[in-house]
């Protein structure tokens, strides 16, 4: 029983020398498979606040959105909605596309109740909107 | 019982090695002296082999940016190796699980990746992270926004054995 278990460590000694002189070799191996990646995504708008300055101008302000890994979005949509009914309505030039800044103003918005949200966006990658503003009455 | 078995395996194994060490040894000298070439035989090393690293990923993709990628390697082999290179498959389509929208416009491209020294331990499996490997464009859809990317790659290591 000695003699083999003496015979059995040669025999991994030599396996093990051999296994080293393979290894030593310049052995280079080439394998297809699967590297993986994961995207972010684009955080909900902060609800914004709108506020009535002058006449029937509107302005809309609002703190920034990020991604969920804490990078900062492109820019913002902002949207109008009719206070009373709850439908859209067209947004006025000062505050329509992307907005990069954090506060727009709408002139000449018609007489109403208003509430307005912002959408963050990262090229074509859009956020969930925010939370309807409290109503601005003009 | 068991260990006897397992000797005497690893006895007829050692004597068929000594052999062919000593096979080369001869060859070696001969060769040194001679014209004529002198071979031995390495034993086989065995294939890599690599497995979804989806879990390990973290989100920090998103348009105009770069990130890590992770590729899972098993080595099974009674040797480290060394990851050198991961490369893009050629023809290799990035494909998401976000479906079809994402797929038509993942915006992803990988950049092959050379010069690297990622190992990975004799019989182990390791989650190597391959850096700033991925890039998302601007025309990345909308639909991909926490997608999981599947980037076919080509993945070459050498021994590194002491």
């Amino acid at each position: 029983m000695a003699a083999r278990n003496t015979s059995s460590a040669v025999a991994l000694a030599v396996v093990a020398l051999l296994v080293t002189a393979s290894a030593q070799a310049a052995w280079t191996a080439a394998r297809t498979g699967g590297a993986y990646g994961r995207a972010t995504s684009v955080g909900q708008g902060v609800t914004p606040t709108a506020t009535k300055i002058t006449g029937r101008d509107i302005r809309v302000t609002w703190t920034a959105a990020t991604l969920t890994n804490g990078a900062g979005v492109g820019g913002y949509l902002v949207r109008r909605y009719n206070a009373l009914t709850g439908t859209e309505v067209a947004i006025t030039a000062s505050c329509s596309g992307t907005i990069a800044a954090l506060t727009c103003t709408e002139s000449n918005v018609a007489k109403g109740s208003w509430q307005l949200t912002v959408t963050p966006l990262v090229a074509n990658w859009r956020g969930t909107e925010s939370l309807k503003s409290p109503a601005v009455t003009l | 019982m068991l260990t006897i078995t397992i000797s005497r395996k690893a006895f007829v194994f050692a004597a068929a090695a000594a052999a062919v060490v000593a096979t080369g040894v001869g060859i070696a000298a001969w060769s040194t002296s001679g014209s004529g070439n002198g071979y031995a035989k390495a034993a086989t090393a065995s294939a890599l082999t690599l497995s979804d690293a989806s879990a390990s990923t973290s989100a920090d993709l998103y348009p105009g940016s770069t990130s890590d990628v992770k590729v899972k390697v098993t080595n099974p082999n009674q040797f480290p190796v060394k990851v050198t290179s991961v490369t893009l498959q050629a023809a290799g389509v990035v494909t998401s699980d976000k479906g079809a929208a994402c797929n038509a416009a993942t915006g992803v491209t990988f950049t092959d990746k050379t010069g690297l020294s990622l190992s990975v331990a004799a019989g182990a499996t390791s989650t190597l992270t391959v850096p700033a490997a991925a890039a998302m464009s601007n025309a990345s859809d909308n639909a991909c926004q926490g997608a999981i990317f599947s980037i076919p790659v080509n993945v070459t290591a050498i021994s590194d054995a002491a």
